[in-house]
């Protein structure tokens, strides 16, 4: 096959990444090739991700959040006022990031930069505000109140539209996604959190208690609260924690000024009898209470109200706020009609009705369509405004303060104290970001775990954490429901990509080609809803609410319209030509009489071929003008091709998988089938062709795969990091590895595989490796690890230093400071060996008292020794000054490993094996052409495991490699199986992949043919240097005197209950003294067999006497019980007996 | 509003201008429509607009086309919507009643009707006189919701004439007896256990409130707007019931021949400033 270049004519900028992505020759098709059918429309796919790339969500709410959410934060808290000065006022005008109001931009510090001097990549915030000094207002612009982390990539960072170049000199991978935070030097990720859909009303029942129950959780800025309509006997009532009791229904609805019991009926039921005889009983309970005003209903709601205030209410007061903000806050009266509200618990209680009279008209709480997600720009807000609330009151309690005062000497000007608390939101932000923990006051809500260090391992890991969603549901609880797969998470959510154990199902990972959407404006839609018709809910009388299909907009109702398939087409026309944001929904639901129309961020959604009269709207010519440059994605969405869908919209519409699919009734058409999977299930080559399972373990086992990092990993200095020295790409691609660059960053390497059994050291799994291979580079990695010292300085002016080497006589440097240079640090590309010191650091011996008092100041040696069974070399020394002025040392130590005995490895098919033994080239089995295998794989790995997929890879890695060319195994797609076996035939070898082999030991010809060719094989990092560990003698824990814990503190090997069990049913008492006892923690004690009691040095304290004193051997675990136990006032005493009397 | 419904019937709109305080009995009818469109131009948008979709709900045929007008100005026009209130008595249609007194708050744009109740059947007048205060009226009121794009419009030679409204009250009543004779009810008693209790010596505590802690206590929302309400005094209105209705009708039909709607822009740059 032919290469050819192409010469742009490009319209749009040039990019050179993406012209790599669409050079690859696609199912035999050039790119200059004709393109007659838009079976090409695989190609909107690198449009799509050239717009929204695989972290967009992320990157997206950031934006969003740095742009719009910031201003409404500002707006929403925009006054400060005194308490003590009615003149004194201050406003918040504006608020930027790391922008001055003059549009100069900070020049910020650049990420690697930050990394390396564990700094905080953030921006300053800037506040214009406008306030009275004296009688003058006065404006004053770019106050800064703080710095705030910043999202990599984002439009506030200095990478955002880099080129290649930029990128290279900022010492930054053009690959890295971005989307994460560097806090204090360490790369943060806020996981997507998955949450229950706010302000929707979820409707639930219980069938066996006969419950029915609708909730709604209202979520304001201001504040939190669960709203609940449920049933109780057959009766309906309102349930709400700040309301003492549950409320009958009729009473809500009275409150709410619906007085008539006939229009609460025509409210909830509508003209449907069987309704209204399931409803009617709850109209005898406001009667039973004698409530038949709406004052005396608000009167007994407001007898309930527990809620604590600081000003008193009356009665009727506490009445009248618990309808107008509290039961559904999400839906604030500022006035007197409180209709609004009284439709809408009207409508929860309808919902409750109908569910009562149909069981099946309940809603699905693990529906993704009744999900939102939460991403970074969302937290990172609710944070900000947390912290901006304290910093606005810290700032006015200042204020009050100076204020107070009667008569001061000078005008008071309030900016003069806005600063001293401009570190509480600096530090709270980082804190948070650091260490995961969001505590947000208002809400009183504390959440743990929220961010996560980004995984470095891989970049393929990295990617896999970008995507990853974390779900507020509790790992222990053993619940089936949120943790299966749903079907409607079809194209939105990885279908294999879930963790094993504890967090299957709850953790997921988003689909290949998905968008998270932000918040949009209502007030717009609204008012396009009543132009198209919509009749407006004000003006609509209770009696015909429920004739027509009601309009709800993100979960409210505002309208009615009489022809719901004409509103929703004509929508839907306003938003293909660009009127309407593409990321709003509109679906009916013919369940509920409803249609509905969603604005609010969170939610998934994906985009797909537009499709009329059986006809994609995309065609060839359209995918030609994509190729040449001249359209991108965004021009396929204003031009009315391509649309974005949500869960729920999805659900309306009807959707082929594939263009032969399309029949007169399809609406849409699907992108690519494969986007199905994620970024990280991608890479597997033919996963349709394997049992499921298997590509979930491949899913967990591909972040585990040592490979290239990044561009510049060899600029960076982590704490660990695992590199492959020979990374390949594979020879069976798929076309999301082109997409997501795994091609240029790979994780693995092309092994020469034959299915066979040998030597009986590949039992369970193990793996056969040529001595040859790896002496070659096979599976070969470094580690770098890196140590950090931080020279402190005391207050006594006293500070850390860093030694020279010292000499013996002969001047040449002792053993232990061979690794040393005359700065006392360790010299780059120097061999340390264990016990060897790479940072000759000391401290003063006095750092508290001053250094007048001690004229010589002292030193003691705290030198880092490097410990550890192989030697590394050292790779960087890096001296910096950190944020507070500290110089900070980091050395980076590296380990070059070749694979050895008990090193992981596994192939893309979730089969994974441990080297099992390592044999001569000479040995192996070898061909008719003289190749022998780099991996012998042991044939029983296939029956149970039934990893068909593995299979076909070896065969299209072979055809590739006799034809010189890269196969795909795309899901759903790729390279044909009888394509691949033809090319074997052309090339003389057998269609099914099998080669004759020659024994390496005898040379003689096998007895069956050997299925035999490349798969890629991916070194994991559980590599044995690693985990190797024994000891003899070492440490021991200070309580107990019994040997430490673990390989990291040298720790002793535990013989466990179980092992004890064992020994002692074998009768083998001295075995188990010495395991116990002796090996561990014997104590020679002092007894007194007089009293019983523990003494010392010969002397019983209790009897006053030496004489009765014995000596005996306990373990001193024992002996810490019995004088716990005295301490508790209960005495053990020790009986003694002689056993072998003589 | 269609009356398709059999249990409940809908009610019927009514228009009250208050300018000039008298009251016009017109056939009202709601009609989305926008002030700064060609009418015509519209009208025919919307029918396109209807046929091109391939998706009809049901048979929804154009009848005929009417010429509209659009007045500018405002009429100060206010709907009510008795929503309590049969349309229909046994077979005969219900007048619309005319109320005897109308109180308006201003502020708070409150609407109270007086309205006579019928003392000729079903009416215990001995009951009014003993348990409530001699209440020979029902007691309507409703709150004015702020509309836009809202029309009131009359059928006139063939042409439709509308005038904005400005608000929409939906008219419920309110037993604003009941609530006085808890109140007196409540005072009684309280009345009562008191006297009952002797009187005795009681400490009384003092404390001085700080200014800021008071200028803390601000109503707000809908406590505020409750406030004002109780604070305001009403405004008392005529019924007007004389046929001064048609007047009003042929006023309007005159301004508007004087004055000529121009489309400022076109239907693309409208729909374009809209979304």
């Amino acid at each position: 096959m032919v290469s050819q270049k192409r010469s742009h004519s490009h319209d749009h900028e040039k990019d050179d990444s993406f012209d790599d992505l669409l050079k690859p020759v696609y199912k035999g098709k050039k790119l200059t090739d004709a393109i007659d059918t838009a079976e090409d429309k695989w190609n909107l796919l690198p449009a799509f991700l050239k717009v929204k790339g695989l972290v967009k969500q992320h990157l997206d709410s950031f934006n969003y959040f740095v742009d719009k959410d910031l201003k409404k934060i500002i707006e929403a808290n925009q006054v400060i006022l005194s308490d003590v000065d009615p003149e004194f006022y201050l406003k918040y005008v504006d608020i930027r990031i790391g922008e001055k109001s003059t549009g100069s931009k900070e020049k910020l510090v650049p990420p690697h930069e930050c990394r390396l001097r564990d700094m905080t990549y953030s921006a300053p915030i800037y506040v214009d505000i406008e306030y009275t000094r004296g009688r003058n207002i006065i404006m004053h612009k770019d106050v800064e109140i703080g710095r705030m982390p910043i999202m990599l990539r984002s439009n506030k960072c200095i990478l955002n539209g880099a080129d290649q170049k930029v990128m290279a000199k900022l010492n930054e991978c053009p690959l890295d996604p971005g989307g994460y935070f560097i806090v204090n030097g360490t790369e943060k990720v806020i996981l997507v959190q998955e949450q229950l859909s706010k302000n929707r009303i979820i409707v639930e029942a219980d069938e066996k208690k006969s419950i029915v129950q609708a909730s709604v959780t209202s979520s304001t800025h201001e504040r939190k609260s669960k709203t609940y309509v449920v049933t109780k006997n057959g009766k309906i009532y309102l349930k709400h924690n700040s309301i003492a009791e549950e409320v009958p229904i009729a009473i809500i609805l009275k409150a709410c000024g619906i007085v008539s019991d006939l229009e609460i009926m025509q409210l909830v039921c509508g003209n449907d009898s069987s309704y209204q005889d399931i409803f009617a009983i709850n109209l005898e309970e406001a009667v039973k209470l004698n409530i038949s005003t709406q004052q005396q209903a608000l009167e007994y709601i407001g007898s309930k109200v527990k809620t604590i205030r600081r000003q008193k209410l009356s009665i009727l007061q506490e009445g009248i706020e618990a309808i107008a903000t509290t039961v559904i806050a999400h839906l604030t009266v500022e006035a007197l009609d409180f209709r609004e509200k009284a439709l809408y618990i009207a409508m929860m209680t309808r919902r409750v009705v109908m569910a009562i009279e149909n069981p099946k008209m309940v809603d699905d709480r693990d529906y993704v369509g009744n999900k939102r997600l939460e991403l970074a720009g969302q937290l990172i807000s609710l944070l900000f405004e947390d912290l901006f609330k304290k910093f606005n009151s810290d700032f006015k309690a200042s204020i009050d303060k100076v204020l107070k005062k009667p008569n001061r000497a000078m005008e008071y000007d309030a900016l003069l104290s806005i600063n001293v608390h401009s570190n509480n939101i600096t530090s709270g932000l980082n804190r948070a970001i650091s260490t995961g923990n969001w505590s947000l006051k208002r809400f009183k809500m504390e959440r743990a775990g929220v961010t996560h260090v980004l995984s470095r391992l891989s970049y393929i890991s990295a990617l896999g954490m970008m995507t990853r969603i974390s779900s507020q549901f509790e790992k222990s609880r053993k619940v089936s429901g949120p943790r299966a797969l749903q079907p409607s998470q079809f194209g939105m959510l990885c279908t294999a990509d879930t963790p094993e154990g504890e967090a299957c199902g709850l953790v997921k990972n988003l689909a290949l080609m998905t968008h998270i959407t932000t918040d949009d404006e209502e007030d717009p839609i609204k008012k396009l809803c009543y132009m198209l018709g919509v009749e407006d809910i004000t003006l609509i009388d209770s009696a015909s609410l429920h004739l027509n299909y009601g309009v709800h907009l993100n979960g409210t109702l505002i309208g009615t319209t009489r022809f719901p398939l004409n509103f929703v087409s004509q929508f839907r026309q306003l938003r293909r030509t660009g009127r309407v944001s593409e990321f709003v929904s509109i679906y009916t639901n013919s369940h509920q009489q409803a249609v509905h129309i969603a604005t609010d961020g969170g939610r998934i959604c994906r985009p797909l071929i537009i499709v009329s009269n059986g006809k994609s709207h995309v065609k060839a010519e359209h995918l030609k003008e994509l190729l040449e440059g001249k359209l991108d994605f965004d021009d396929f969405l204003k031009l009315g091709l391509v649309e974005y869908l949500d869960v729920n919209e999805e659900n309306d519409c009807f959707i082929a998988l594939y263009e032969k699919d399309l029949s007169n009734r399809s609406t849409h058409l699907e992108i690519e089938p494969f986007t199905v999977l994620g970024a990280v299930a991608g890479l597997i080559p033919y996963p349709h062709h394997n049992q499921s399972p298997r590509n979930t373990y491949q899913c967990a086992m591909g972040k585990q795969a040592i490979g290239a990092i990044g561009y510049n990993q060899f600029k960076r200095i982590d704490t660990l990091l695992y590199l492959m020295i020979y990374p390949q790409q594979p020879m069976v691609k798929t076309k999301t590895i082109e997409l997501i660059d795994y091609d240029k960053l790979p994780a693995g390497q092309n092994a020469t595989v034959a299915v066979m059994s040998y030597s009986g050291y590949d039992i369970e799994d193990a793996l056969v490796l040529n001595k040859a291979s790896i002496d070659r580079g096979f599976g070969r990695c470094e580690t770098r690890r890196k140590t950090t010292t931080v020279l402190k300085r005391y207050p006594n002016h006293t500070q850390d230093i860093i030694g020279g080497m010292r000499v013996d006589e002969n001047n040449n440097p002792i053993w232990q400071h061979e690794a040393l240079g005359p700065d006392g640090l360790g010299e780059v590309g120097v061999k340390v060996n264990s016990g060897q010191i790479y940072i000759n650091k000391s401290v003063p011996t006095n750092a508290s008292d001053s250094v007048l008092t001690s004229t010589q100041s002292q030193y003691k040696e705290t030198p880092v020794v490097y410990r550890s069974p192989v030697p590394s070399h050292i790779d960087q020394v890096m001296m910096s000054v950190s944020e507070n002025d500290q110089a900070l040392i980091k050395v980076l130590l590296r380990q070059n490993r070749r694979p050895e005995l008990g090193d992981k490895f596994s192939s893309r098919h979730g089969q994974k094996g441990v080297c099992g033994i390592i044999v001569n080239h000479e040995d192996m089995p070898f061909n008719d052409e003289g190749i022998s295998p780099d991996i012998i794989m042991n044939p029983h790995g296939f029956p149970s495991r039934m990893t068909v997929g593995k299979m076909i890879e070896l065969v299209s890695g072979k055809a590739g490699v006799l034809n010189g060319s890269l196969e795909y195994g795309t899901c759903f797609g790729g390279s044909k199986l009888e394509d691949m076996s033809q090319i074997l035939v052309e090339n003389g070898y057998n269609y099914s992949g099998k080669d004759m082999l020659y024994s390496g030991v005898t040379g003689e010809c096998l007895q069956a043919y050997i299925f035999f060719g490349p798969i890629y094989y991916q070194k994991l990092k559980h590599m044995v240097l690693d985990k190797m560990h024994a000891r003899a003698r070492g440490p021991r824990a200070v309580l107990t005197r019994q040997p430490t814990e673990g390989r990291s503190r040298d720790g002793g090997l535990r013989l466990g209950e179980m092992e004890r069990d064992c020994v002692i049913a074998y009768g083998a008492s001295q075995l188990l003294l010495e395991r116990l006892m002796i090996s561990s923690d014997a104590f020679e004690v002092d007894v007194c067999h007089k009293c019983g009691l523990m003494g010392y040095s010969g002397w019983c304290t209790t009897c006053k006497s030496a004489e009765f004193i014995v000596k005996m051997t306990i373990p001193y675990a024992a002996k810490l019980l019995f004088q716990e136990l005295l301490a508790m006032n209960i005495a053990p005493r020790l009986r003694l007996e002689d056993l072998f009397k003589e | 509003m269609d009356s398709g419904n059999k249990l409940f019937v809908t009610d019927e709109g009514e228009d009250i201008n208050v300018d000039q305080e008298q009251i016009v009995a017109l056939e009202t009818e709601s009609r989305e429509t926008n002030s700064k469109m060609d009418v015509d131009d519209e009208a025919k948008g919307e029918d396109e607009k209807g046929s091109a979709q391939p998706y009809e709900d049901d048979a929804d045929p154009v009848v005929s086309e009417i010429p509209l007008n659009l007045l500018g100005t405002s009429k100060d026009l206010h709907v009510f919507q008795y929503v309590n209130r049969t349309k229909i008595s046994g077979r005969k249609p219900l007048k619309l009643p005319a109320a005897g007194k109308v109180r308006y708050q201003e502020n708070s744009s409150m609407w109270e009707l007086d309205i006579p109740l019928d003392d000729s059947i079903f009416f215990n007048k001995e009951k009014i006189n003993k348990d409530w205060e001699a209440n020979d009226y029902q007691t309507l009121r409703g709150v004015g919701v702020p509309n836009a794009g809202q029309y009131a419009g009359f059928e006139s030679n063939g042409q439709m004439y509308l005038v904005p409204v400005n608000s929409v009250a939906q008219l419920r009543p309110y037993f604003k007896y009941i609530d006085d004779s808890n109140y007196k009810k409540k005072q009684d008693d309280i009345k009562q256990q008191t006297s009952n209790v002797p009187q005795r010596a009681h400490v009384v505590t003092m404390s001085v409130k700080s200014v800021s802690e008071q200028q803390q206590n601000r109503l707000t929302g809908s406590l505020m707007a409750h406030k004002i309400l109780d604070e305001e005094e009403p405004l008392n209105l005529e019924w007007d019931r004389s046929e001064n209705g048609i007047k009003l009708k042929e006023d309007i039909i005159e301004e508007m021949k004087k004055h000529r709607l121009k489309a400022v822009c076109t239907e693309e740059q409208y729909l374009s400033n809209l979304v």
